[in-house]
């Protein structure tokens, strides 16, 4: 009886159009990538495509520099609008950070560096183009379990996104 | 239908209280001990949390006429200027507090 790989992937089911929403054709891939002195970026390494298991893309309102501070106040009348005021800060990754993050759980070993730079690349679901930044990676080894993973990155704001809309899922792959 | 807050004016000795961000007002506790004077013990508090400008620490002690209208409140009494805080919050604003005790 052969030994069966614990990385041997089952292949992804096809999408559903009756159960909308749900995207099991996601492909999510992290180029390194390096900058030298005079603000060339290269590549750093191979292209890295994940095994997805769960898959966040969520604002984060602490280091953003794009959301804005909301500081209305009880005088105000009903029926005004919600007063803001731009953070003192800026954010750091890239062209600025939008405070949105995603944060993929995934199969594999691919540890990555913190502060690890990048352009993240999401299509399927959510389809996203943009410059990154590791915030914190993490592998998990367990008994009776394949190697797990956890990286979160930090999106630039020069990203472009669109989505999540229904029937909006890339071809299945079988990888 | 619940009273919505807004339109909410506070002012402490002739001086408004601005850009506030909640204020709670406590009542009087236990009995009135037959006071005859100005006293605070029990007499009810109220605290105030604004962005904007307020009695500065200076004020601590002092006494002045305590004016709260809007968002279905409606109170004018003498009230002590008591603690004032100041919160710095990394990549935000400052938050001031007051606290007020009524005279009765």
């Amino acid at each position: 009886m052969a030994t069966p790989d614990p990385l041997n992937k089952t292949p992804h089911g096809p999408y559903d159009p009756n159960n909308s929403g749900t995207c099991q054709g996601t492909v999510v891939t992290f180029q390194p990538q390096k900058t030298d002195a005079n603000g060339t970026i290269s590549n750093d390494g191979a292209l890295v495509t994940y095994t997805v298991t769960n898959l966040t893309y969520s604002l984060s309102s602490q280091t953003s520099s794009s959301d804005e501070l909301d500081v209305s106040h009880i005088g105000q009348a009903y029926g005004e609008p919600v007063l803001t005021q731009e953070r003192p800060l800026i954010g750091s990754t890239g062209g600025g950070d939008s405070g949105k993050e995603v944060q993929i759980d995934f199969i594999g070993t691919k540890a990555l560096d913190e502060d690890q730079k990048g352009e993240l690349v999401i299509k399927g679901g959510i389809d996203l183009t943009t410059q990154a930044k590791v915030t914190s990676s993490s592998i998990t080894l367990a008994v009776n379990d394949v190697i797990r993973g956890s990286v979160t990155f930090s999106v630039s704001s020069h990203a472009t996104e669109s989505g999540p809309h229904d029937g909006d899922c890339v071809t299945p792959t079988y990888d | 239908m619940a009273t919505y807050s807004v339109e909410v004016e506070a002012s402490w000795n002739g001086k408004p209280i601005t850009e506030m961000r909640s204020l709670s007002i406590n009542g009087p506790t236990g009995p009135s001990e037959a006071r005859d004077f100005f006293w605070v013990k029990n007499s009810g508090s109220v605290s105030i949390t604004y962005l904007g400008s307020g009695p500065g620490t200076g004020m601590w002690g002092r006494y002045a006429d305590l004016v709260i209208k809007g968002g279905g409140l409606d109170w004018n009494q003498r009230a002590v200027c008591g603690q004032t805080t100041c919160s710095a919050n990394l990549n935000g604003v400052t938050e001031y507090t007051v606290e007020f005790s009524f005279l009765t």
